[in-house]
């Protein structure tokens, strides 16, 4: 970062003292926004994931596909409950776009490995079990997630 | 952020106001009770605030109501997210040029 120039910070009405205070208060405050998260939210995620290849159950009949778009029609308001609910209790909106790639991009990629594997053995054997083994086992890594987030939010508070 | 936004700024700086910034740049937007409960602050502290900043352009307010309660979200506009980190930048400045 630039620094300002001699003249720049003459002009300042504030001291170095004052600054230095003024920047270790705003550090403390912007530290307050995190939270807990509840484990029913990471429990939530984690079933509704679980049930994703139910989805596939459905017979292709007209009967099915009415099923099968209700049943996706009830997994995303279901989906938007459980976050809306855990917005609502934490008090506010996270900003993702301060959420380093680095920490998001490795878990992403383990769980498209896992879910693409699952889809490659489900064709492979035209068998649905792969797709529920995947599935739960992004379920599970979502639980193992939740844990490790919760632990560290809990350290941080 | 860039060097060029560094800029000091009065309606930041004031030692609520810049706490209120400094939450409120760390999430999209906050309910009003959770930033006092987390600043530790009077409702009417917190209103009296919030309405400088939303005067300079830099918050807004959201009411939204549940369970028949009404309740407010804040969050930082554009500008704010700007000037905030302007602010901060300026401060910073200023450590850095103490001899």
């Amino acid at each position: 970062m630039r620094r300002l120039s001699i003249m720049e910070t003459n002009g300042s009405p504030i001291g170095p003292d004052e600054a230095a205070t003024a920047l270790r208060d705003a550090d403390a405050a912007a530290a307050l926004a995190h939270a807990v998260p509840p484990w029913w939210y990471f429990g939530s995620l984690a079933a509704l994931i679980a049930v994703t290849p139910v989805v596939e159950l459905a017979p292709a009949t007209a009967l099915g596909i009415t099923a099968t778009l209700v049943g996706i029609v009830c997994w995303a308001a279901l989906f938007g409950l459980v976050l809306g609910t855990f917005v609502r209790r934490i008090g506010f909106v996270p900003r993702l776009r301060r959420v380093q790639r680095r920490h998001v991009l490795p878990p992403l990629l383990v769980v498209v490995a896992i879910l693409v594997t699952g889809a490659i053995l489900h064709l492979a054997y035209d068998t649905l079990w792969p797709s529920f083994a995947a599935s739960g086992l992004v379920a599970a890594l979502v639980l193992v997630f939740g844990g490790v987030v919760r632990r560290t939010a809990r350290t941080r508070a | 952020m860039s060097a060029q936004q560094a800029r000091f700024d009065p309606v930041v700086h004031a030692p609520n106001r810049l706490r209120i910034c400094a939450l409120l740049d760390a999430v999209e937007s906050a309910e009003f009770g959770t930033v006092q409960d987390r600043l530790d602050v009077s409702a009417s502290v917190l209103s009296k605030h919030v309405a400088v900043l939303m005067d300079a352009g830099y918050v807004t307010q959201r009411r939204a109501t549940r369970d028949t309660r009404q309740r407010v979200w804040l969050s930082l506009t554009a500008t704010g997210r700007t000037a905030y980190a302007g602010h901060v930048a300026a401060l910073r400045a200023i450590v850095d040029a103490a001899p």
